[in-house]
């Protein structure tokens, strides 16, 4: 338990953009490799009777009239596989993370928002914390809170660690009868105080 | 540069589902209707652009050329969209505490422009490094550094931080330049 709770307090801080770097950065490297190629063969390093030659050399479409349906086929496959990966892809940047709810027992669940209203009164109430944000994060099985805590100019931090783990967590964790609540806590320091028109 | 990846995912991810599927369209078509002429002028013009130019011809290298600076960007966008955030003591375990880079600049641009004698100070900082860049009116350079560095060094200090970041303090001063 404790190994997975840090390293999903750690997932907590805030959303994932892995598979996205790694797609991008794919794309971005099978992109500028092939770019790479054709200057390579555009310039004559392969011959200067390769680089005359059309794009779509004869001999290449010589060779897919030859195996029609083998290159048909290959070709339907990449299409498909392209499709499914470029949906999947667009998708995942596109959604919105999702916010579980928590499953105390088999017929009682208390929702993300009662939860992270219950926890955000907590925060607000500990001295120096200007405004508080608070979710739920992760999924249904292993569900994390992030809090986002914009502290006043001239707070004492340390003060304010020792009241986060005594007032605010370990309620959390009480109230939820929960033996490990994995949270990560983002510290705005010397947060402008909110102006109110009044 | 997190959400600039982003964007970039929701676009390149619409490219490649729509490359692929002009591929699927493209061969099920000539596949299927081998004598259906509907979608024959596109195939013809894409066929008498790529099978005319030589590959030593100058669209085709330019293109290259595009496609070259166009993937460094994707993978250089890829890689420098990390995480910055600066870690500091977990309070409990299972607890992780961060404050972002822009966050710790602005507490100490608060702490060393309330200090006397400085009139304008721009901050940077990093987990590894924060830089002050002070100016000042009244006093000499010589006589406000290390006071400004001993400050920022203290307010640094204070952060109950894993790592503490190295300090360099600049400062410049109007009397000096006098």
């Amino acid at each position: 338990m404790s190994k997975s709770s840090a390293a999903a307090a750690a997932a907590a801080v805030g959303r994932s953009a892995t598979t996205e770097r790694v797609l991008t950065g794919l794309l971005g490297v099978l992109v500028m490799v092939s770019g790479a190629a054709g200057l390579v063969v555009g310039h004559g390093l392969l011959g200067a009777f390769r680089a005359n030659r059309p794009l779509l050399d004869p001999i290449a479409v010589n060779f897919v009239h030859a195996h029609l349906l083998a290159s048909r086929i290959g070709a339907l496959a990449a299409g498909v596989v392209l499709l499914i990966l470029g949906l999947g892809w667009f998708g995942k940047a596109l959604s919105t993370e999702p916010r579980p709810d928590l499953r105390l027992a088999d017929d009682l669940v208390v929702s993300a928002s009662a939860m992270t209203d219950a926890v955000s009164r907590d925060a607000e109430s500990v001295a120096g914390v200007g405004r508080v944000k608070a979710t739920l994060v992760g999924d249904k099985a292993n569900p994390a809170l992030r809090l986002t805590l914009w502290l006043q100019e001239g707070t004492d931090i340390r003060q304010v660690w020792a009241q986060l783990d005594d007032r605010v967590l370990s309620r959390a964790r009480t109230s939820l009868e929960a033996e490990s609540l994995p949270a990560a806590i983002r510290i705005e320091l010397a947060a402008r105080a909110r102006q109110r028109v009044s | 540069m997190r959400f600039l990846v982003r964007l970039l995912s929701v676009l390149c991810g619409l490219a490649v589902a729509a490359a692929g599927s002009a591929l699927l369209i493209g061969v099920t078509w000539t596949w299927l209707l081998p004598g259906d002429s509907s979608l024959r002028p596109i195939l013809d013009r894409l066929r008498s652009v790529v099978a005319e130019r030589a590959w030593s011809s100058t669209p085709v290298l330019l293109t290259a050329a595009l496609a070259l600076a166009v993937g460094l960007l994707l993978l250089v966008v890829a890689v420098s969209a990390g995480r910055k955030d600066i870690t500091l003591h977990s309070p409990a375990p299972g607890v992780t505490v961060t404050t972002s880079p822009r966050s710790l600049a602005r507490l100490v641009g608060h702490r060393v422009r309330a200090a006397d004698g400085v009139s304008t100070a721009v901050v940077t900082a990093s987990t590894k490094a924060v830089r002050i860049k002070a100016g000042t009116r009244l006093t000499s350079a010589s006589s406000l550094q290390p006071a400004l560095h001993e400050l920022a060094t203290g307010t640094v200090g204070d952060l109950p931080m894993d790592r503490t970041p190295r300090v360099s303090v600049t400062v410049n001063s109007a009397r000096d330049n006098r």
